[in-house]
């Protein structure tokens, strides 16, 4: 379809401008924020690994991961709460949060550790559209504060 | 070889009657640590709800405390057991004490067809600006919203405005715009549902959420 990256950049360009557009203007894509640390867990963003720093913004696909020194706690735009303890992989998979048009949709894959959850508006309005991905399951939100443990594999 | 086996079995089972006498504890291999979900009381004191599903079945969380476990994605999910606030501190407090606080929610009210904040949403701006202190928040959404008087295009406008009247206010007070996230979903989310054509002050607000 593009021949050089030039054309799928103005092509990005253009699709952000039209969404920003829309819905008024510093439309972004930020999902959420870092609120709480402690040592120096890590956000696997595509390729990078990024040290995760307070205040940072997150992105749909944002993987956060903790080693046995860090903990790491982020508030979602929805206003959903989650925080890994230390050893532990959790990836924001899917985030839309447009209540105004009725879309809502929350997918977290928590792939080992520990972390806790407090649900927001989008298990509030749609709970069957919030959900947390686990290797041995999936835990369904209905609001509103949990936590999981997966053993160590 | 057999032979021997033998033998061994038979002296072992000739020390039985002593051991059952002086028993030596041996303690069992501890269990396998298995997955887990535990629900529990949120901070408005609050119980809600939590399902559990893999390939094997699916089991509800519906009480305080109340804990699943799971071997396997293939194995049934355990049937909820209580577990003490010990237990649950021990598995899952490294992650409980690193939540975030909650975000903080504000609204500002408009005249009808007006843009301009009043003397009261102006004193509020000061507990907005304050939560994004306590809060160190860097994520500030600031939503525009009116009543169903007007054309919905025009009220998408003046939801805007509205919205980023208030930013600007913000802004001269020393809110980073980069912090910041305004929108209008002009009538398109009535906080009191009306007909078309109906003033309602309710419904002319802006919306704050400090995370």
């Amino acid at each position: 379809m593009f021949n050089n990256c030039r054309g799928i950049r103005a092509y990005i360009l253009v699709a952000i401008v039209l969404a920003a557009g829309m819905r008024g203007w510093s439309a972004d894509e930020t999902v959420g924020s870092v609120k709480t640390l402690t040592g120096s867990p890590v956000v696997v963003r595509g390729q990078q690994t990024i040290p995760a720093a307070l205040g940072m913004h997150l992105f749909e696909k944002d993987l956060l991961r903790t080693d046995a020194q860090s903990r790491v706690g982020f508030i979602l735009r929805d206003g959903a709460r989650v925080s890994l303890g230390p050893e532990s992989e959790l990836a924001v998979e899917k985030f839309v949060f447009e209540p105004g048009q009725g879309k809502l949709e929350l997918l977290l894959r928590m792939i080992r550790g520990v972390a806790a959850f407090v649900s927001g508006k989008i298990t509030q309005l749609s709970p069957a559209s919030a959900v947390v991905e686990t290797p041995v399951g999936m835990i369904g939100l209905r609001g509103t504060k949990f936590a999981a443990a997966l053993a160590a594999r | 070889m057999r032979l021997a086996w033998i033998f061994a079995a038979a002296a072992l089972l000739a020390m039985l009657p002593a051991c059952r006498k002086n028993p030596v504890t041996r303690t069992p291999a501890p269990p396998k640590p298995e997955s887990a979900v535990v629900l529990l009381k949120d901070d408005n004191g609050h119980v809600g709800r939590v399902r559990f599903e893999n390939a094997g079945g699916s089991v509800e969380l519906t009480g305080e405390n109340t804990m699943t476990s799971i071997s396997a994605a293939d194995a049934a999910p355990a049937a909820p057991v209580a577990v003490s606030a010990d237990e649950i501190a021990r598995r899952f407090g490294a992650a409980l004490e690193g939540l975030p606080a909650p975000q903080a929610e504000f609204t500002l009210y408009f005249d009808l067809g007006s843009d301009r904040l009043n003397a009261e949403s102006e004193a509020l701006l000061t507990a907005v600006l304050q939560a994004v202190q306590t809060r160190n928040s860097t994520d500030v959404s600031i939503i525009g919203h009116t009543d169903t008087t007007d054309s919905p295009q025009s009220n998408f406008a003046l939801g805007l405005r509205r919205a980023e009247q208030v930013a600007d206010v913000l802004r001269s007070r020393g809110l980073s715009p980069e912090f910041m996230t305004v929108e209008s979903h002009g009538e398109g989310d009535l906080l009191v549902k009306t007909a078309d054509g109906v003033k309602e002050p309710r419904n002319r607000r802006v919306e704050i959420t400090v995370r």
